[in-house]
């Protein structure tokens, strides 16, 4: 592949979500006002030992997985799908701005969207690089979104935070091998 | 072999205890325990004692005997079988929660009774467990032959997840052989290259 400057264009967000919510279908979320940033968070220990300066620089590094994190200003949106990944993200709670108990689990050893996996995949269409974004099993977090409520159009910033999730950790003895974080592909 | 670090990769633990528990139930045949939050700790104890003479004063001495080996293994559970854990409890307290009764439950055996009956592990009898250790990168699995679990710290109960911490000992055991001519239950122990663990991996185990 050549270089060139890479556009992705006109990305509109879509989630898709547990069977049986409000989501079940693949369903737009919105447009944003300025661009989405993707951040990943690659995590590494370092292996030190006293022959390579103990523990001052590593002498080898392993890696331990990753995160992302999606955020986005949303200004065109659907407010009800907004809603639904909000209560996906607290564990499937039957209405916007209501708790499941805590200690809920998001993903319940299940698999991908069914009716007990909570996680949320999150699509960012790319109309003119078409080379759309894909992330699994995605959440709001801690602070899911600042909703400003005046006179002026709401932009509402929203977090999506992408992990690793599988539905059995051991994986045949393959850890994580192979889960994938995201993709280029499209949920339909 | 040359030297390099040495990454065991993710660890699985497995168990297999004694036939008396079902051949095709939990534990009476290979089973798995779980996974840990964090790496499998294991420590071994060697056990020597000094022969001391005049000659050599009374402090150091001229000669030690070995005197066995155990080792200890601490794992904190994360990811695990709750009805496989009952088991192994149970049966490190002599087995006392037969198979009647519901899980999960904690019945000791009555004050006295031996892990080992005399018979092999994973015979039925034997209280002892088979316990493995899987080890996918580096190919080197751990199987302690004759375990059971010595102590169990304190578990919350609540909302997060539920970790349990078990320590479990692993020693040579070996049922006594009964010489010609000796009667009675016990014979002559032949501690003869006892096995603590080795290299064996679940389910390649030669019964």
């Amino acid at each position: 592949m050549a270089r060139d400057y890479y556009v992705n264009g006109e990305s509109m967000v879509q989630v898709k979500g547990a069977a049986g919510s409000a989501i079940a279908n693949l369903s737009q979320l919105g447009l944003t006002d300025d661009a989405i940033k993707v951040t990943p968070a690659f995590k590494f220990q370092e292996v030190s030992l006293d022959a390579w300066g103990n523990q001052k620089v590593p002498n080898e590094i392993q890696f331990m997985l990753a995160s992302l994190t999606i955020r986005m200003n949303l200004v065109h949106f659907d407010k009800d799908i907004l809603n639904a990944c909000l209560q996906e993200s607290v564990g499937g709670a039957s209405a916007f701005g209501t708790m499941k108990r805590a200690g809920t689990r998001l993903g319940n050893s299940a698999a991908r969207f069914a009716a007990t996996n909570h996680f949320i995949g999150v699509n960012i269409t790319s109309p003119v690089a078409a080379l759309p974004w894909r992330f699994l099993h995605c959440y709001m977090p801690d602070v899911p979104f600042e909703f400003p409520l005046g006179t002026e159009r709401s932009i509402v910033p929203v977090t999506f935070v992408c992990i690793p999730y599988l539905a059995d950790p051991w994986n045949s003895g393959q850890g994580a091998e192979g889960v994938v974080l995201w993709d280029h592909g499209s949920d339909s | 072999m040359a030297r390099d670090y040495v990454v065991n990769g993710e660890c699985m633990v497995q168990v297999w205890g004694g036939a008396h528990l079902g051949e095709d139930q939990p534990v009476g045949m290979l089973s798995e325990l779980g996974l840990a939050s964090e790496g499998v700790e294991i420590t071994a104890f060697f056990k020597h004692k000094d022969v001391l003479t005049d000659d050599f004063g009374p402090v150091v001495p001229a000669e030690v005997m070995t005197q066995l080996s155990e080792v200890r293994i601490k794992m904190s559970l994360i990811h695990y079988d709750l009805e496989v854990l009952n088991i192994c409890l149970n049966e490190s307290l002599g087995g006392g929660n037969s198979l009647s009764l519901p899980w999960p439950s904690l019945v000791p055996a009555a004050a006295g009774t031996l892990l080992g009956n005399g018979v092999d592990v994973t015979h039925s009898g034997c209280h002892f467990m088979r316990l493995y250790l899987s080890s996918p990168q580096l190919q080197k699995p751990l199987r302690f032959l004759s375990t059971y679990v010595v102590d169990q710290n304190e578990f919350k109960m609540g909302t997060e997840r539920t970790v349990h911490d078990l320590l479990w000992r692993a020693i040579p055991y070996t049922p006594p052989v009964l010489s010609s001519g000796l009667t009675g239950r016990l014979g002559q122990f032949t501690p003869l290259n006892p096995t603590i663990f080795d290299n064996t991996a679940a389910g390649d185990d030669n019964l």
